[in-house]
């Protein structure tokens, strides 16, 4: 068996990993997916959540928030995103929300689950703002 | 190879391979059924190949690998990373044009998976800091198949928070505003110490199985360290096929000897791989 054969699964895999780690780098990718081997190394991808945040000048601040479960557009379309927020899957959530009436202008953010010395938090992530 | 002399290379890299396929597919729903059906078709084709010219195996791994590989490809940020794993797998046999090269083949991507894994925990704050298993340990998400048995050890409080823990969780999850936080507490004093201790430990384990499996696989202690490994990766999480994967690369990685029986610690590799295909396919 030719050495390059023996050698032809570790170097897919190690291509996969490379590939990968800058799609989560650049892209936000979940470092559980793409072949990568990251799972475990971070919270999961369901463990990071989509919140629309309503910017016009008559919010009321008890309502500043909507809630990934909250929005039809966001429910059906925000476990890709997630996964993966790149700008065109957040594009198409925010494309819902409009066509869901939401008031423009909103910001779409990505939260992650954080913890530290016991407790359970969200930290921001990504934000994409929608004028209109 | 002739089929009047099956070795003992060519016989576990055969079945190994089948017991491999034959757990992922039948527990994966996510797979389409086709897909399913001829990889299963591939694992038994594989078994049969254990007694059968070495082409045999070569073509139903080749079969294999190709199904997975489309399904990779219409799916890509979808599978989880033991379908690449058991892909590449496949695809090493198919290229492998000898049997006894094989264990090389198996025990290069054993450690390179090992080695990817150790590195995309070491650029990952959230596990460097220990935090990420605080969470996990503090929630049930490690240790969860051990929790019954802390009661019958004594430490039910161990247990009551980690069900508490899940319940805050739960009401943290449908939080009406981002900022909310919810404690979240675990009777063991210094967790996040613990949980940094721990985190490092299986840093150090991973980092082992990479240069155990790069740098000297025929050595003894390659096996035994799997074994241990994947002993302690299903006592943590219910991992059965990535835990039956692992297994049966170990199985193949390990240096064969014409004419002995193998070591306890294949022997060892070889019964986990199949009693976790049973238990992932019927959980």
């Amino acid at each position: 068996m030719k050495r390059w054969r023996v050698w032809l699964p570790a170097l897919g895999l190690l291509g996969l990993a490379v590939v990968q780690r800058l799609r989560v780098e650049a892209q936000g990718l979940s470092a559980w997916k793409g072949g990568g081997m990251g799972m475990y190394s971070e919270f999961h991808y369901q463990e990071r959540e989509l919140w629309l945040r309503l910017r016009g000048p008559k919010r009321d601040p008890e309502t500043e928030y909507v809630g990934d479960a909250a929005l039809a557009s966001m429910r059906t379309s925000s476990f890709d995103a997630i996964r993966l927020p790149s700008e065109a899957s957040l594009s198409v959530i925010a494309d819902g929300a409009v066509a869901d009436q939401v008031a423009t202008p909103f910001a779409l953010e990505l939260w992650v689950w954080d913890w530290h010395e016991g407790e359970l938090m969200r930290r921001r992530t990504e934000v994409v703002h929608v004028e209109e | 190879m002739s089929r009047s002399e099956p070795s003992w290379d060519r016989v576990r890299v055969s079945l190994a391979l089948a017991v491999a396929l034959t757990a992922y597919a039948l527990s994966t729903a996510a797979l389409p059924g086709g897909v399913r059906v001829v990889v299963v078709a591939c694992a038994l084709a594989s078994v049969v190949g254990a007694w059968r010219p070495w082409a045999w195996t070569r073509a139903s791994a080749a079969l294999a690998a190709l199904a997975l590989a489309v399904v990779a490809a219409l799916a890509w940020d979808e599978l989880a990373n033991h379908h690449f794993v058991l892909t590449l797998f496949a695809l090493g046999v198919a290229v492998d044009d000898d049997a006894r090269t094989s264990p090389r083949m198996a025990a290069a991507l054993l450690g390179t998976l090992m080695a990817v894994a150790t590195a995309q925990k070491l650029v990952s704050p959230v596990f460097v800091s220990g935090d990420y298993f605080a969470y996990l340990l503090s929630t049930g998400g490690l240790g969860g198949p051990l929790l019954e048995g802390l009661d019958a050890l004594g430490l039910e409080a161990w247990s009551q928070a980690v069900h508490a823990n899940e319940q805050r969780v739960l009401e943290f999850a449908v939080a009406a505003e981002p900022g909310a936080r919810v404690d979240l507490p675990f009777p063991l004093a210094n967790l996040g110490t613990w949980a940094f201790a721990f985190s490092a430990f299986v840093l150090a384990f991973e980092a082992w199985l990479a240069c155990v499996y790069l740098r000297a696989p025929r050595h003894r202690a390659a096996a035994v360290s799997l074994l241990v490994f994947v002993l302690g990766l299903v006592l943590m999480r219910e991992e059965w096929v990535f835990g039956a994967t692992l297994c049966a690369m170990g199985v193949v990685a390990a240096p064969g000897a014409p004419g002995r029986p193998p070591t306890w610690e294949v022997r060892g590799l070889a019964g986990l791989a199949v009693v976790f295909a049973g238990l992932a396919v019927v959980s």
